[in-house]
């Protein structure tokens, strides 16, 4: 299901799917049902996106990761509130959100390390909490910062790495590290920040992981090793049918790797759907009026509502014929419905009333903050 | 794979159990009368010279038991808090404990090899010092192998310091609060092991007590605990 919330709801009372494609979809699911079963057949295999080849694990109904009710408190305030995530076998899912906002507890949680105080994680569609040694062996994780033992050297790290696993592939993991010039008999502190998240990368594959739950693993990377990093990711793993979680800051990266996001606003997920999705689902919408903006009716979908000079700006979910007929109600001079890149549709979505402080120039400019209005 | 985290733990941790070897190793040689007092030679002669210097006798001068008790102690304080420590610093726990084996068993193979290697650190010189005590015309004293069980209960009195350091370092208490109540309680009992020498057989129990309630404590912590 791809849920959008308008970031001031709590998740589950709105859904993402508006009515109009909430209908498309109703629409094709009767036009499907009055078709043969043959050619039901046929065009669902041609739905089917073709793969260069085939996965090597069995794609089973359950999904890779599962949450049900996931919650976690820090001192009195939810971290992480009531999280329902479904990710798929297969699906890239890039995990956002800002500073705090629960990724990371999150991921942790996932990966056993933190205990809920509510709800349930299930990976590969056994329970975190007793999650058996086997099943750990086919989920790799690679945490914040790549911490590894700085006094060993890479080849020291193989070594005490490969015998927990009975699927670790030698040759995988020394192509991995030939492909990135990494020198094997240096100790792991004295390797950069990439040298390191190169290292992460090679040890969490080569045990051949079904599941990779990776937490920021470009963090501190300059922009060469990042790239270099998500393209072997991405040849790596994906290619061969993979489900991987990624929590990320940088847009681009989640809009070139991921198939379907997550975001997290103040420990609570409010999107949750594909990525195209989610950048179609927000539009900007710019008011210029000739004198002083004219308010904005409180209105479904809303998500943030701000004067900057003559113009007022609305950032909205699900940009239908009623909002444009309330702002042409307004009687501006123009509208302009600008679409979002995945950063602008982040940053707008995310952060809240709060805002940069405005830069003054001459007196001119100045930027009110009108904040969250996110009327559902 | 025990094997790999044995082999991994004891890279970190040899060069303590060196330390304590080598302190040891002064100790023994003050006893055999090949070195100076440690403790002379650690205050650079500022302490007054101990009147029976020349004449100690191995397993019956005090300062064995009493130099074994300091250097053990430290020894397991040092092991117990760099085993788990050095995890929480460097934020490898994150790393280590998603490796696929059950938790209990990466703790116990970290205790075994400290606790090991404290062991060995202490026990294998207090050993030496009793192999030459018992060769006829080494020194002028009795020896009976029965001597050798308070030092070698102050030995393994000294695992209790190690877990109890291990419990304080795992345990995500404060500092100043509960953090180091393991280490005090540990502190008592090695003192209840150095001290009671007439009754032997009370300071093993104590220190299979401590070890027990220590080793049970350290794996209910890391199933709690969260990293």
């Amino acid at each position: 299901m791809n849920l959008i919330h308008p970031p001031d709801k709590p998740a589950g009372v709105f859904s993402c799917l508006s009515k109009r494609a909430f209908e498309v979809a109703i629409r094709f699911f009767f036009s499907m049902s009055m078709l043969p079963g043959s050619v039901r057949a046929i065009l669902n295999d041609l739905q089917t996106p073709m793969k260069a080849t085939p996965p090597p694990f069995p794609m089973p109904s359950a999904p890779a990761i599962e949450t049900r009710g996931l919650t976690k408190y820090y001192g009195g305030r939810p971290v992480v509130h009531a999280l329902d995530l479904r990710i798929p076998v297969g699906c890239v899912y890039g995990f956002l959100g800002r500073n705090g906002a629960g990724k990371s507890t999150t991921i942790r949680m996932l990966t056993g390390m933190l205990h809920p105080d509510a709800g349930e994680a299930i990976l590969l569609g056994e329970n975190v909490a007793d999650l058996a040694p086997a099943t750990r062996a086919r989920v790799a994780y690679i945490a914040e910062g790549h911490p590894l033992y700085g006094g060993m050297t890479i080849d020291a790290l193989e070594r005490f790495t490969r015998p927990f696993y009975t699927r670790w592939s030698p040759s995988l993991f020394a192509q991995i590290i030939d492909h990135f010039e990494l020198p094997r008999r240096k100790r792991i502190r004295k390797l950069s920040n990439g040298q390191r998240a190169q290292v992460s990368l090679a040890l969490a594959v080569a045990p051949d992981p079904e599941l990779l739950i990776l937490d920021d693993p470009t963090l501190g990377l300059d922009t060469v090793v990042r790239r270099d990093f998500l393209e072997s990711l991405i040849q790596i793993i994906q290619r061969e049918g993979r489900t991987i979680l990624f929590s990320s800051h940088v847009l681009g990266d989640v809009e070139r790797v991921a198939d379907r996001i997550g975001i997290m606003v103040d420990g609570v997920l409010r999107v949750d759907c594909p990525t195209e999705h989610f950048k179609q689902c927000l539009r900007k919408v710019v008011l210029e009026f000739a004198g002083t903006p004219k308010p904005f009716p409180q209105m479904e979908g809303i998500v943030s509502d701000r004067v900057v000079g003559q113009r007022r700006e609305l950032v909205i979910v699900n940009y239908v014929d009623a909002h444009r007929e309330a702002a042409e109600s307004l009687g501006p001079a123009s509208i302009e419905v600008v679409e979002l890149n995945l950063e602008d549709a982040f940053i707008e979505y995310t952060r809240g009333p709060r805002r940069s402080l405005p830069v003054f120039d001459g007196g001119e400019a100045h930027v009110q903050s009108a904040g969250v209005q996110g009327a559902a | 794979m025990y094997k790999a985290l044995a082999f991994k733990e004891l890279r970190e941790t040899a060069w303590i159990g060196g330390i304590v070897f080598a302190a040891m190793a002064l100790v023994i040689l003050d006893q055999i009368g090949g070195a100076a007092d440690p403790w002379r030679l650690v205050s650079f002669g500022m302490l007054p010279i101990d009147p029976f210097e020349s004449r100690k006798i191995p397993f019956v001068h005090p300062g064995l038991r009493q130099n074994l008790a300091w250097v053990a102690g430290a020894g397991g304080l040092a092991l117990g808090f760099r085993q788990v420590l050095g995890e929480s610093f460097r934020s490898t726990w994150l790393f280590l404990l998603h490796r696929p084996a059950p938790r209990t068993g990466i703790m116990l193979t970290k205790l075994v090899v400290g606790a090991g290697l404290l062991v060995a650190a202490t026990a294998i010189p207090v050993l030496i010092l009793a192999i030459w005590a018992a060769v006829p015309g080494t020194h002028a004293g009795p020896f009976d192998w029965r001597m050798t069980n308070a030092p070698l209960r102050i030995c393994g009195g000294a695992t209790g310091v190690y877990l109890a350091a291990f419990l304080s370092g795992l345990r995500e208490a404060r500092w100043y609060a509960t953090r180091l109540f393991p280490l005090a309680l540990a502190a008592l009992a090695m003192f209840w092991i150095y001290a009671i020498v007439w009754w032997p057989l009370t300071g093993w129990f104590v220190a299979l007590v401590v070890d027990a309630v220590y080793m049970a404590a350290i794996l209910y912590t890391t199933r709690v605990r969260e990293y």
